[in-house]
């Protein structure tokens, strides 16, 4: 007798299907076991690594039912995304359609595998029966004060006149389509407001015991929480001053300049007349790069003078200002001070322009420094301070900074405000309505999900394809009656993945995102297979988690 | 394929794909399928009882194999472990009715892992209800006992008789001579005798000296 595997596969996968094996049950006193394996784009093929994945995930899945425990083992579609839009940019498909039928054909491929999955709790991010949900979410973060606008810089192809998709520009800065270089451009956007919840982000990291170390060790790194102090440099000759954030108080005395990001709003303001062209050309440069060229460690660093100077405020000398393409205007002050003897990358910039190096701290071993020295030490150099160690001078520095009312004492955390809205059709409508007289304004729950209208033509050019739908965008204010229009970004594609493990739990649901009763099946933490990669999702997670406790909406 | 990606590594490990593992894990089903499939065709199955040697390969790999897929998600061990069943089964005297725990356990254990395979195995063997619905398996802590010794009885120096004692105790000289002295054959020579000096080599035989 010979083993057959293609009759066989399909004569036990139909049987499995006929008695509803793999079907969760809600009933019953048995304990419950949540399999969550993470969802597919539907790029229309499984690569080896969803295999794998699914793989693992369906075997531990297989053991519990064996075990006893009533198994939630669900499959769903992380459907939103550029390239069902490529595709109708380029095919003409619609990208509901293009989606469709990509979800068809993985979920066969699925099935041919064998899976043991639950296929009555499937979802699709891009189904009005769950983005209504995804909308309902937003408005949570809205009513709680954790979404909101501001200007943040977007891509924009000059040739097209479209905002870009990082991906969709190339490793020359160029459009994909157009070939042109592509631009800055600052644009009002949402944001959701998780820097409120670093610290909390941080502290439950070190809960999470069963998480592998190299894993836990990258999401502290991408908080990136440092302590220091923001200190004020005034700038001589203006009225203005210069606040910088610095995790090294203790060198201030070393300070040989001080500065600025390009984008930062004092650079026009300070700029001296003979430094104007020089300055104009190089923000214009550096607005074409992206950020991770910026800050790469291996690119030499450049900047340029501003032909103007700020006092040291510890020292009461006078120090050089400048701008760098290293200094990002988005994290902390977009400023910082120059500390050539204590910080490598400073050293690297002092060595390259040409601008002195003050030792503040020397070796405990008595030896003088040559290079950058970022090691503790003791103070010299810094008038009363010489001789103390200098891990008190920091603490020193701020109590002199405090009282002096020339700054404080900070805690700094990388992690950046969620930038939440894509200027693209194929996403979640975010469901708020801009009026002249209430401004942004939220669409009543009831009237949720914001249908996204599928009559669209993609051309790849202009606007947002659904800033051009008159009929769609123009509305009255919820509010006030007056004639409105509807937010035309999209959601970011994450936010639709943030929460898709909670509606497997209750995926049929009309009135709610998912019942409390339902709760028990899914009540325990999640087996969760997918790639390191994407881990860092998991800071949204929790950040989902605390915002929808916070707003009081959903009891975790 | 199942198979491949499922021993390849272990979980926090990236996948490399390697054809040769591919096919090993092939050969691994088909081993599977030959050893069940010739046992289903054995017409002298569950005539003698128990085989202690193979019942506590079968409830080790019970045990570590719950231990692989329930708890600590090593998927590599855990075919490791259904890989050396399936070499003692191979080795095993197909007479036993351990023999057919053996094959039955094998496939509940492959299950989450070979599913289709498995429950085609577990009915061309006649077992209702299907796999799907089974109950996984439940290792006996007697099973895994290690098992006993025979050890050597002389009276002065000539072997009189054998005795079978736990490994445990293999070496225990009380426990030896106590049995020694209950031994049947060993009885006779040591009637009416005074035992003088009692020698032990642990494991292998126990020496009564008399006169």
């Amino acid at each position: 007798m010979k083993y057959n595997p293609s009759t066989v596969e399909a004569k036990w996968q139909q049987i499995w299907a006929e008695a509803g094996a793999d079907r969760g049950s809600e009933d019953g006193d048995r304990p419950t076991f949540y399999a969550l394996g993470m969802f597919p784009y539907p790029s229309g093929n499984l690569h080896m690594g969803h295999v794998r994945n699914y793989t693992l995930v369906d075997a531990i899945a297989r053991c519990r039912r064996m075990q006893g425990y009533r198994v939630l083992h669900p499959m769903g579609w992380d459907a939103f995304g550029l390239p069902a839009e490529n595709a109708a940019i380029e095919r003409g498909i619609p990208p509901a359609v293009w989606t469709h039928q990509n979800i068809a054909q993985m979920r066969a491929q699925l099935q041919a595998l064998g899976l043991s999955y639950d296929w009555e709790r499937e979802v699709a991010t891009c189904d009005p029966d769950y983005y209504r949900w995804t909308q309902w979410l937003f408005l949570q973060f809205w009513e709680a004060g954790l979404a909101y606008q501001k200007e943040a810089t977007v891509n924009w192809d000059p040739v097209d006149q479209t905002v870009l998709a990082n991906e969709q520009v190339d490793s020359e800065g160029r459009s994909w389509r157009s070939g042109a270089l592509v631009e800055k451009k600052k644009l009002r956007q949402w944001f959701f407001k998780i820097t409120d919840y670093a610290e909390a982000l941080l502290q439950d990291l070190g809960t999470l015991e069963r998480w592998p170390e190299k894993v836990r060790a990258m999401q502290a790194n991408w908080i990136g929480k440092s302590l220091g102090a923001e200190l004020t440099f005034a700038v001589v000759g203006h009225g203005h001053t210069i606040t910088v954030f610095t995790t090294r108080p203790d060198t201030l005395g070393g300070v040989s300049y001080v500065v600025l990001a390009p984008e930062h709003p004092l650079v026009e303001v300070l700029t001296a007349p003979a430094q104007q062209e020089t300055v104009a050309n190089f923000v214009a440069e550096v607005a074409r790069e992206s950020e991770r060229d910026r800050t790469a460690e291996d690119r030499p660093k450049r900047g340029v003078c501003l032909g103007c100077t700020a006092l040291n405020p510890l020292t009461g000398e006078t120090v050089p200002i400048w701008i760098a393409d290293y200094v990002l205007a988005e994290y902390g002050t977009g400023a910082v001070m120059g500390v050539p003897a204590h910080d490598v990358r400073d050293f690297a910039f002092a060595q390259q322009y040409g601008l002195p190096v003050r030792w503040v701290i020397a070796p405990k071993t008595g030896e003088t420094p040559t290079g950058a020295y970022t090691e503790p030490g003791v103070m010299v150099n810094s008038g009363d301070l010489d001789g103390m160690d200098s891990v008190t001078a920091k603490s020193e520095v701020v109590r002199r900074a405090e009282a002096g009312g020339w700054g404080q004492g900070r805690v700094q955390y990388r992690l950046r405000d969620w930038l939440i809205s894509r200027q693209r059709y194929w996403g979640c409508p975010i469901p708020m309505v801009h009026c002249p007289n209430c401004g942004a304004v939220p669409v009543p729950t009831e009237e949720l999900p914001v249908v996204l209208p599928e009559n669209v033509a993609f051309t790849g050019r202009g606007p947002s394809p659904l800033s051009t739908l008159k009929e769609w965008v123009e509305v009255p204010c919820p509010a006030c009656g007056t004639p409105a229009r509807r937010e035309t970004d999209t959601m970011d594609t994450f936010i639709d993945s943030s929460w898709y493990f909670l509606r497997f739990a209750d995926a049929r649901n009309q009135t709610c995102l998912w019942a409390r009763s339902r709760q028990r099946l899914a009540a325990r933490q999640p087996v969760c297979g997918g790639g390191r990669a994407r881990d860092f999702a998991f800071v949204v997670f929790a950040v989902f988690h605390q915002g929808i406790a916070r707003s009081g909406a959903v009891g975790f | 394929m199942r198979l491949f990606v499922l021993f390849k590594a272990p979980p926090e490990k990236d996948l490399e794909w390697d054809e040769a593992d591919v096919e090993g894990q092939h050969r691994f089903g088909y081993r599977v399928w030959r050893l069940v499939t010739e046992y289903i065709a054995f017409s002298e199955k569950n005539q003698q009882g128990v085989n202690r040697n193979l019942r506590r390969d079968i409830h080790t790999a019970i045990r570590n194999v719950t231990e692989d897929l329930g708890e600590n998600y090593r998927f590599n061990t855990a075919i490791s472990e259904l890989m050396k069943l399936t070499n003692a089964l191979q080795e095993g005297d197909r007479h036993s009715e351990t023999y057919g725990e053996g094959v039955q356990t094998l496939l509940k254990l492959l299950f989450p892992l070979a599913p289709h395979l498995s429950a085609e195995l577990w009915e061309l063997l006649g077992q209702t209800p299907a796999l799907h619905e089974v109950p996984w398996p439940v290792w006996e802590a007697e099973a895994l006992t290690v098992d006993e010794v025979t050890i050597v009885v002389q009276v002065n120096g000539k072997m009189r008789d054998n005795i079978v004692v736990p490994t445990a105790q293999s070496g225990d000289r009380e426990v030896l001579l106590a049995k020694a002295q209950e031994a049947a054959n060993a009885a006779k020579f040591l009637a009416g005798k005074e035992i003088r000096k009692v020698v032990v080599v642990p494991g292998k035989l126990i020496n009564l000296v008399v006169a």
